[in-house]
């Protein structure tokens, strides 16, 4: 008898009963667990849900690609999978000001033969509501400035060319309730196929500049890590590890002290400024908060605070907790919160009132940083509970229970 | 503020504490602004612009003098650091947390 004839047998009876064999991931049986519930969940580690301004119009970059840690103004809500509603534009709807006009059904001319302003209006647009709008640019005649879709006081990137254009759109403030499509100077365009839907889900915002979260992916403290000379850096009163190669030294001085050579090391400071002074050649240095049982990189090559390895670092949302904050107009939702840090997760009963709310705590409380949000109506199962932890502890890069 | 219409809205809404003090006297915004307006900011070795600044207000009912104007950049602290390492060098501090408002923040 040949192996294989034994064990083709088992393979079949043990697999089969479970399904079709493929195991489905721990992203998608947390998908599951949302699925006709209500609940908001916010992941800045997903860049296609983060844009810089609240109105949606500028998206993220990835953090240390050599630009400065881009400003969070708009985050959307993945718990309904970022879902498009149903279309809500519709001819018969359109109003017109100025010279522009209908062509045919769903086909305008955004027309200005002098630079006054002529716009279509997009009336199935409403304050606190963020959308998909969409519309195909046919023809260019005659470019002027361009074309802007206008939302209130939010103004669209200009569409110069013929082609689709495609934007996220927010407005907040329901006191300048514009929503049109409107020319730029000496203008004429074509253009049909608008569509504008929703984009389901309670998303956060923050219309105040400076009271941006930044997106970040930096873990160690240190710059210019690869042949590291002396510096100072500021640390809070709590263990961090320092790791580094090379021949050299590296004296600590100001909340910790001590000479240390290449290798790991656990270093208690206090808060305030460190000052790492660097003898000989030190290489490869990376100095973060301490972290039992992380799975993150234990070196992060930082070349400055623009430019730094984010590969196999979690992106977070990073509060200065001076004035950072995202507001979220949330529905009531009585169950469980998530919160992934850098440092910890904490997974807790919660009930939040239907209205605006800081998913991200008050100025000066919670975590500074967050890699993962969560917010879920309802009671989950001993099984659903698990996979919960499992997915919030996974995003943080920490062991389940750290 | 008056410059900056809808984007100054929200700024300076953290109040800061002196070392011992009870009654706050300072407030605090920290974070990026948009670059025509940190351009005409005195910040470091760039010495702000009063003149474009004014030029500016000319436009909004906002009266205000040169001196003014350059009494009240004097009075502001204005810098490129982290908002702690600027208060922490100011003496200043975050209101305790009870001072805000209780039961509003159910998170960790």
């Amino acid at each position: 008898m040949s192996p294989s004839a034994v064990e083709r047998p088992l393979h079949r009876s043990v697999c089969r009963p479970f399904g079709d064999g493929r195991r489905k991931s721990l992203s998608s049986r947390f998908a599951d667990i949302l699925k006709g519930r209500t609940a908001i969940a916010y992941d800045p580690q997903d860049l296609t849900t983060m844009y810089q301004d609240a109105a949606g119009t500028l998206p993220v970059y990835r953090p240390g690609t050599g630009l400065v840690d881009p400003p969070v103004g708009l985050m959307l809500d993945r718990s309904q999978g970022l879902e498009l509603g149903p279309e809500l534009f519709d001819d018969a709807g359109v109003a017109f000001r100025g010279e522009s006009s209908r062509i045919s059904q769903g086909v305008y001319r955004i027309y200005s033969s002098a630079g006054v302003l002529s716009s279509i209006n997009l009336i199935c647009l409403e304050i606190g509501k963020t959308y998909n709008v969409e519309f195909s640019v046919d023809n260019v005649g005659t470019l002027g400035q361009g074309l802007q879709v206008n939302f209130g006081s939010v103004f669209t990137a200009t569409v110069t060319e013929a082609g689709i254009f495609t934007c996220i759109l927010s407005a907040y403030k329901a006191d300048f309730e514009v929503k049109r499509i409107l020319t730029l100077g000496v203008t004429d365009f074509s253009i049909s196929n608008i569509s504008v839907r929703e984009i389901k889900g309670y998303h956060a915002y923050q219309t105040t500049t400076t009271a941006r979260p930044t997106l970040s992916g930096r873990y160690s403290l240190l710059t210019a890590t690869e042949t590291l000379s002396t510096q100072s850096v500021t640390t809070a009163a709590t263990d961090y590890t320092l790791k580094f190669e090379g021949a050299g030294t590296i004296t600590l001085s100001g909340t910790a002290t001590g000479v240390y050579s290449a290798g790991t090391h656990t270093i208690p400071c206090t808060a305030g400024t460190l000052t790492c002074t660097v003898a000989g050649t030190v290489t490869r240095a990376d100095l973060r908060v301490k972290r039992d049982g992380s799975t993150l990189p234990a070196y992060q090559s930082v070349t400055n605070a623009n430019t730094y390895d984010t590969t196999g670092f979690p992106l977070f949302l990073k509060r200065d907790r001076a004035d950072d904050n995202l507001i979220v107009q949330a529905p009531a939702i009585t169950g469980q919160t998530a919160w992934g840090s850098i440092d910890t997760v904490d997974i807790a009963a919660a009930t939040i009132a239907a209205g605006a709310y800081k998913p991200f705590g008050e100025i000066t409380a919670g975590e500074p940083t967050c890699t993962q949000w969560i917010a879920i109506n309802g009671t989950l199962t001993a099984a659903e509970q698990a996979i919960l932890e499992r997915y919030v502890y996974s995003k943080s890069k920490l062991p389940v229970g750290a | 503020m008056a410059l900056t219409g809808s984007a100054s809205e929200g700024l300076f809404a953290t109040l800061l504490y002196p070392e011992g003090g009870t009654e706050a006297t300072h407030a605090i915004s920290s974070g990026y602004i948009a670059g025509e307006f940190a351009d005409l900011l005195p910040c470091g070795d760039q010495p702000g612009g009063i003149e474009a600044l004014l030029a500016m207000l000319a436009g909004v009912d906002f009266p205000i003098t040169f001196d003014g104007l350059a009494g009240m950049l004097a009075m502001i602290d204005i810098s490129d650091e982290a908002a702690e390492a600027a208060m922490g060098r100011l003496g200043l501090s975050l209101a305790p947390p009870q001072a805000h408002d209780e039961g509003e923040d159910a998170n960790p």
